[in-house]
């Protein structure tokens, strides 16, 4: 272990322990502890980077598979505890963060006008992860344009919209929203309820509906449509965000087997159909009274079982042991959609590059959606995946330079490339 | 039974060919180094903790179980070609009906006093990672790579992550002047020194210096003495023949094989490292081991192909900076024919097109930059003027989005040096 990854560990574990204190009873002041607290996080997140300045390789990688925090090791199970502890209490036992929330009242008062929450606690933590863990993916790929591009949009999007814009909205007393979320990752826009609440909030309120129902129907089909998924999931979506900053260290622990990707498939679109099958009953129940119990033990099922449990316990806080995508992968019912759009009615794809590959294993390792990209690349195969967010590394990772993520049909963009045209035919299936 | 010798690249394809052309058939793969065929390649990454032993299987076991291609962990000691049997070490004897021999190499010594010694290390397959691993902390901080090859230079990689300094020894004037143009040979040298690698070029090791058995350090052929605890070496690597010879195949470097890469005896197919063309040709890189192993794997089927590779090609990676070919690149272009080169040193990225004497297209070769292979190998294949080349270089993009394009640059330059 070097000495930056020492101090790291030691600005973790401070920021920890003044959190615990904090939790504990303990009068921490406010101010100090905040400080102490965010600082130590951020300096955590950071200290890592002399290490990946040090690395001559296109993207640092080099002990991922032996360091304790990356490899499934004690750090890794440390903080997968902490991580899941932290979001039941936010869910289940937010009393039990009292200690914690007041710490950030002075930022909550001069951000919002008001004293703080676990809510407001939570969302300056999840930006803190993102705008510091995003430097740190500055700089692991610092020689590669795209992700820096990527990098800074949901770090803005974080930043701006999902926390500085609500924050701004608290204070000027009006309805806390986020532009960047619809329905149906933002499960409960379209309940009755919300809209109600909406079409209450004048003009802002209808814009955020109008904005929403546009997002969904109208920007979605056409962004997917040109450049695939990606345009939402690697580039603005917060739970994207954090997996593409915060999670980026984990990326080669989701599961590549076949196996996984069957699952994978079963219960996405289960989630996706629980969602709609919930959405249209509240909506029966708000328009003809019908069939009330059965709506409300749905939607207060989906709201524990798969927003809370799915998305936040399992799909974050096991970050450190199943990789960041977990929800993304299996869960979310906006990238069901996504993907059903960029599987059929999109130009995106991944390119092979004829016959160059040498089957490492780089591009599956470091998916971190599970794809088996290595089973296209080297049957000379273009890759063209539902759940593909778009994030690059696959291509940045290739030492041969085989995989390209591309927009467009082959005759502009060259020819396409089917198996068999450059390495030996392959006709041997893995699904089927 | 149709049988594959060794579990390699041009073995694993040979059986996948075999059994996509025959369903019906018992097809099986015997291999005494691994249960699974894994990507050499990649050898590199696994010591460099990218990824683990297990990432680099081409496919995982259940693959290979629902295509039914057997895979036979064992020794073969002696193949008896009139009774068509292949003899296992533990005592099993494997009839077959054709057989494929993917025996591939093994790495070459270094004929100097000394070589034997601990401390001295190869790359060829898993278990030399092991041999590297037991040698690091005798190596006192400090390693010798011997042999100015694409190995050579993923030694260095792989020992520099490690925070070794490396001295890296190239016989040639420059580096790997049969294959490398002169302007990839700066870049790619100068990329390696980047990377805080020592590169001594025309320097030949005379004697590994050892102490109590272990290797301490090299003699040059200059008279200096270069201190190391860990001397790696990456001179090529020799046909794994032996078995073939004892069988009365006819071996000269390697198992001589027809264009149907058939031996001299019927039915028996070599492929890979541990093939010669009767021409006298060895090919031994990644790529035409799998190429071979495809073509042997339709013999094996009772298909036998001429093997055909078409529009050569490479590609490698000197650390963080890539380099591709396609077609005919020799480092110098034959007498007759001549080259188009540009480079930009601050960027570290070249071009090259080199044109025959009518002036069409043989080969395409670029460093630091990605080229798209299905475009270069058209303009090799067709044999296109350079005005086309320069017309459609941007359709040969394939750098990712977002990164400078050079292709424009390239092509300007190139059209006004033309003029």
């Amino acid at each position: 272990m070097t000495l930056s990854d020492r101090l790291a560990l030691a600005s973790g574990g401070m920021a920890l322990a003044t959190a615990g204190l904090a939790v504990a009873g303990v009068p921490v002041p406010p101010g100090l502890g905040l400080a102490l607290v965010l600082g130590g996080f951020a300096a955590a997140a950071l200290l890592v980077l002399p290490r990946y300045a040090a690395q001559p390789s296109a993207v640092a990688l080099d002990d991922t598979m032996r360091a304790s925090a990356t490899a499934r090791g004690g750090v890794a199970w440390a903080m997968a505890l902490v991580l899941t502890a932290y979001y039941a209490a936010t869910y289940w036992f937010p009393g039990r963060l009292d200690g914690l929330v007041r710490l950030f009242d002075p930022l909550s008062h001069a951000l919002r006008g008001r004293a703080s929450d676990v809510w407001f606690v939570y969302g300056t933590f999840y930006t803190l992860a993102v705008a510091a863990m995003g430097v740190r993916a500055l700089v692991k790929y610092r020689r590669h344009p795209y992700h820096r591009a990527r990098t800074l949009a949901v770090m803005a999007v974080q930043t701006l919209l999902a926390w500085a814009l609500p924050a701004l909205l608290v204070r000027l007393q009006r309805p806390e929203l986020y532009f960047s979320y619809t329905w149906p990752l933002d499960y409960d826009f379209l309940f009755p309820s919300s809209v109600q609440m909406l079409r209450d909030n004048g003009t802002l309120g209808l814009f955020a509906l109008v904005w929403g129902v546009l997002l969904l129907a109208v920007v979605t089909p056409v962004l997917t449509y040109f450049y695939g998924k990606r345009w939402y999931c690697a580039w603005v979506c917060g739970c994207g965000g954090l997996a593409e900053t915060a999670g980026d260290p984990y990326r080669h622990l989701a599961d590549p087997s076949l196996r996984a990707w069957k699952i994978e498939r079963w219960t996405i679109y289960s989630v996706l159909v629980l969602i709609v099958a919930t959405t249209a009953l509240v909506w029966l129940r708000a328009t003809t009274g019908f069939g009330g119990a059965v709506s409300d033990a749905l939607a207060r099922f989906y709201g524990f079982g798969i927003g809370a449990v799915f998305s936040g316990v399992v799909g974050v806080g096991f970050y450190p042991l199943l990789g960041a995508r977990v929800w993304c992968r299996f869960g979310c019912p906006m990238a069901a959609i996504l993907g059903i759009q960029q599987r059929f009615f999109s130009r995106f794809r991944i390119t092979v590059n004829g016959g160059a590959c040498i089957s490492c294993g780089n591009c599956t390792t470091y998916c971190e959606m599970g794809i088996d990209v290595r089973h296209y690349a080297q049957r000379g195969q273009n890759i063209v995946r539902a759940s593909c967010v778009g994030c690059g590394a696959c291509a940045s990772v290739c030492p041969r330079g085989v995989l390209r993520l591309e927009n467009g049909p082959g005759a502009r963009m060259g020819e396409r490339v089917g198996p068999g045209a450059f390495v030996p035919e392959d006709a041997l299936d893995v699904l089927t | 039974m149709l049988l594959v010798l060794g579990n390699g690249i041009a073995g694993a394809t040979a059986a996948r060919v075999a059994r996509t052309l025959r369903p019906d058939a018992e097809v099986a793969m015997v291999s005494d180094e691994h249960p699974l065929p894994y990507s050499r390649t990649a050898l590199m990454y696994v010591f460099m903790g990218r990824l683990r032993a297990q990432d680099t299987h081409l496919y995982d076991a259940a693959f290979w179980t629902k295509n039914r291609i057997d895979r036979i962990e064992g020794r073969a000691t002696r193949l008896d070609v009139n009774a068509r049997t292949l003899h296992l070490a533990d005592g099993r004897a494997l009839g077959y009906e054709r057989l494929v021999l993917a025996t591939g190499s093994t790495p070459r010594r270094l004929d100097v006093p000394g070589s034997d010694a601990d401390g001295v290390v190869h790359l060829y397959g898993l278990a030399h990672l092991d041999d590297i691993e037991a040698a690091l902390p005798h190596a006192n901080g400090h390693a010798v790579v011997v042999g100015g090859g694409l190995t050579g230079v993923e030694l260095g990689e792989m020992l520099r992550s490690r925070g070794l300094s490396v001295t890296f020894l190239v016989r040639e004037p420059r580096l790997m002047p049969r294959t490398l143009s002169p302007d990839e040979s700066v870049l790619a040298e100068a990329t390696i020194r980047r990377h805080g690698v020592d590169v001594r070029t025309g320097a030949s090791v005379v004697v590994v210096e050892t102490a109590n058995g272990r290797a301490s350090g090299v003699v040059l052929d200059s008279g200096e003495t270069i201190p190391a605890g860990l001397v790696a070496v990456a001179v090529g690597v020799e046909p794994n023949v032996a078995l073939a010879r004892e069988a009365g195949l006819a071996v000269r470097r390697g198992v001589v094989v027809s264009d149907t890469l058939e031996t001299s005896v019927a039915d028996v197919f070599a492929a890979g490292d541990c093939a010669e063309h009767a021409s006298g040709r060895v090919d031994q890189l990644w790529y035409t081991a799998r190429a071979m192993g495809a073509m042997a794997g339709r013999g094996l089927a009772g298909q036998p192909t001429a093997y055909a590779p078409g529009v050569p090609f490479n590609a490698a990676a000197f650390f963080d900076a890539e380099w591709q070919t396609t077609g005919h690149v020799p480092g110098d272009v034959p007498d007759g024919w001549t080259e188009r080169r540009w480079r930009d040193d601050a960027a570290g990225q070249a071009f090259r097109l080199v044109l025959d004497g009518d002036g069409r297209a043989r080969g395409v070769s670029s460093f630091g930059m990605r080229l798209r292979h299905a475009v270069c190998q058209d303009w090799v294949e067709r044999g296109v003027t350079l005005g086309e080349v320069l017309a459609g270089l941007r359709r040969a993009r394939f750098d990712p989005e977002f990164h400078r394009v050079r292709t424009d640059d390239i092509a300007l330059a190139l059209a006004l040096a033309d003029l």
